[in-house]
């Protein structure tokens, strides 16, 4: 619990003091709903030795204010159901919420850059004609890392369309999965008591991770968005592709790779 | 306009991936399945079983040549090696199944006899619990198959209405289910907390990889049941079932009379093979309170089984045992 502190503190001070004003003191408040359509591949080592491939329905939502840098809250929610492979389905279930603190790198105003912290998860179960102990697979991270965003604005129809571009991807993480091939986390195998009704099983499940690095988890987002924008440039719509790339190698690897194209909104509020 | 290609590129290449089973090659399939089974199974020391030796003995029968048949009663085959009724291997084909566990046993068992000569056609069913009365004062119950445990509380709250002076517990022919609630049923008849018996789990890919003993401890439950029962077993009393006889020789006032149970001490954990087969196999240990292992099964303090004959005469006679018990 102290490294979470000290991290989510590390992560405060890291805002404040690099942190740049604008030049333009803006003040913007607007919800985004995006959604789509995504290409996803997984390959979780619990269940399967296959590679699955599927369609899916990824949906954002979020919020973003400026006041004097740009704040956003975004969840992100995709569901997938992978296809019948001879004998077996899978679900997945990718939820994550971050909130990014960006601020205009050296001045300039196409560029920002800043850290997020993130929460997040990502589900892996059988639908069905599956019988043993391994019924789900979970990954439950806490992450920092930096988001690196460019915008440009065209001179097309009327000054109004905005083409952007945006990196993340974690530094590290508290990572919280399952030991080796069963659903339970260490610390639940390690008390010298076995509890079959999993009494206490979510305190185990919260304290039960690990600090990673790059090394071991990767949840790297890059997109490219072009928008037009509307009113004083505070709403837009406009049209994404977006990569997802999760994966950790701690213990049984996971990997779920997902190709998106949405379409995305911001309006004003 | 250069990065228009590889987006292009990529949405492409992704799309057009396909699952491509059929490619893949009986030898990718063979490995697959030995190296899940050698880094998850946990009865290789119980059973003194060399799964090198396994491997290098069935891998020289495997080659691309042979029919999808051949090879998938090849793999079953060297799954038996093993000896555990929850070991398996799903596919294409019906005989999954690759261990018979009540192999030279003769298991007689018959429910409508039991209703209608021992009940006297007086009994009620909640779920998979069949129960009355036996001579007015001795309970009986019959669980046939482990889901729906909870409507325990409803026989146990039927007995102690009746004021029943014993409880004849009979698991015979059940082939067992969800586990896990075992210990709610064993909860029922204690009134403090006990342990029940110790799971291990494995931690590693090695052979011997396990947790420490992680003890199992059943906890009362209302209502509470103190007198003396008889719990009734026969060799197709497997998995689920076995666990719950192995859980029970804990409590005091628990008789276990029958046949020795049909074993299956460990829970499974499933894997999906290259090709989209399904391999099963046992993945934790359950040890008694004892640490006895009950993977070939529970012996009872009283053994006896029933009679082809006697049975169609009316008789049974492990029942006839356990109500001369009281």
């Amino acid at each position: 619990m102290k490294l979470l502190i000290t991290l989510f503190l590390s992560f405060i001070t890291f805002a404040a003091v690099f942190g740049q004003d604008d030049l333009e003191v803006k003040k913007h408040r607007a919800i985004i709903f995006d959604f789509g359509l995504d290409y996803q591949n997984l390959k979780e080592d619990r269940f399967s030795s296959i590679d699955r491939f599927s369609w899916g329905y990824p949906v954002n939502l979020g919020y973003e204010w400026d006041r004097r840098n740009r704040n956003a809250i975004e969840l992100k929610v995709s569901k997938n159901l992978l296809p019948y492979s001879g004998r077996i389905q899978f679900h997945t279930l990718k939820a994550q919420l971050n909130y990014t603190y960006l601020f205009n790198y050296k001045d300039n105003p196409n560029f920002k850059l800043g850290p997020y912290v993130g929460v997040g998860s990502v589900l892996v179960f059988p639908a069905g004609g599956w019988s043993g102990n391994n019924t789900i697979a979970y990954s439950i991270w806490n992450s920092y890392g930096i988001t690196g965003k460019y915008e440009k604005l065209f001179n097309w129809i009327d000054n109004s369309v905005v083409f952007s571009s945006q990196l993340s991807f974690p530094l590290f993480a508290y990572l919280i999965r399952p030991a080796y091939g069963i659903p339970y986390t260490e610390n639940y195998l390690k008390d010298g008591t076995f509890d079959f009704q999993r009494e206490g099983f979510t305190k185990s499940l919260l304290l039960g991770g690990k600090l990673k690095a790059l090394h071991t988890f990767q949840n790297i987002h890059f997109d490219i968005n072009l928008s037009k924008t509307f009113g004083k440039k505070d709403s837009s719509i406009g049209i994404e592709y977006a990569m997802d790339f999760f994966q950790s190698t701690d213990g049984k690897n996971v990997r779920l790779f997902s190709n998106s194209v949405m379409i995305t909104s911001k309006i004003k509020l | 306009m250069r990065y228009w290609k590889y987006i292009i590129f990529t949405l492409v290449f992704f799309s057009c991936q396909k699952e491509d089973y059929d490619n893949v090659s009986n030898q990718e399939v063979f490995k697959s399945m030995w190296a899940f089974v050698d880094e998850h199974y946990v009865y290789f020391d119980y059973k003194n079983v060399n799964w090198d030796e396994v491997k290098q003995d069935y891998e020289l029968r495997i080659t691309d040549n042979i029919s999808d048949e051949d090879f998938f009663i090849i793999c079953l085959e060297m799954l038996s090696e093993l000896r555990d009724g929850h070991n398996r291997l799903s596919g294409p084909y019906d005989f999954r199944e690759n261990y018979n566990y009540q192999e030279g046993y003769d298991i007689h068992f018959n429910d409508t006899l039991i209703r209608e000569n021992y009940l006297n056609n007086d009994f009620e069913v909640a779920g998979n619990y069949t129960y009355g009365l036996i001579d007015d004062d001795i309970g009986y119950v019959h669980f046939k198959k482990f889901r729906g445990v909870g409507n325990i509380s409803k026989v146990v709250e039927f007995m102690d209405q009746e004021n029943v002076e014993g409880l004849i517990f009979d698991v015979r022919d059940n082939s067992g289910g969800s586990g896990q609630n075992a210990v709610e049923i064993v909860g029922h008849f204690i009134n403090d907390g006990i342990t029940v018996g110790y799971i291990y789990e494995k931690k590693g890919p090695a052979h011997d990889d396990f947790t420490e003993a992680l003890s199992v401890t059943a906890k009362p439950k209302m209502p509470f049941l103190d007198i003396p029962v008889m719990l009734l077993t026969n060799r197709n009393s497997f998995s689920a079932t076995s666990f719950l006889a192995g859980q029970m020789t804990a409590l005091e006032n628990v008789t276990h009379i029958g046949q020795i149970t049909g074993g299956g001490g460990g829970g499974n954990t499933t894997y999906e093979l290259p090709n989209g087969w399904l391999v099963t196999v046992s993945t934790n240990r359950f040890q008694d309170a004892s640490f006895k292992e009950i993977e070939d099964g529970v012996i009872p303090d009283i053994l006896i089984e029933n009679d082809q004959n006697t049975l169609l005469n009316g008789v049974d006679q492990m029942l006839e045992r356990a109500i001369s018990e009281f």
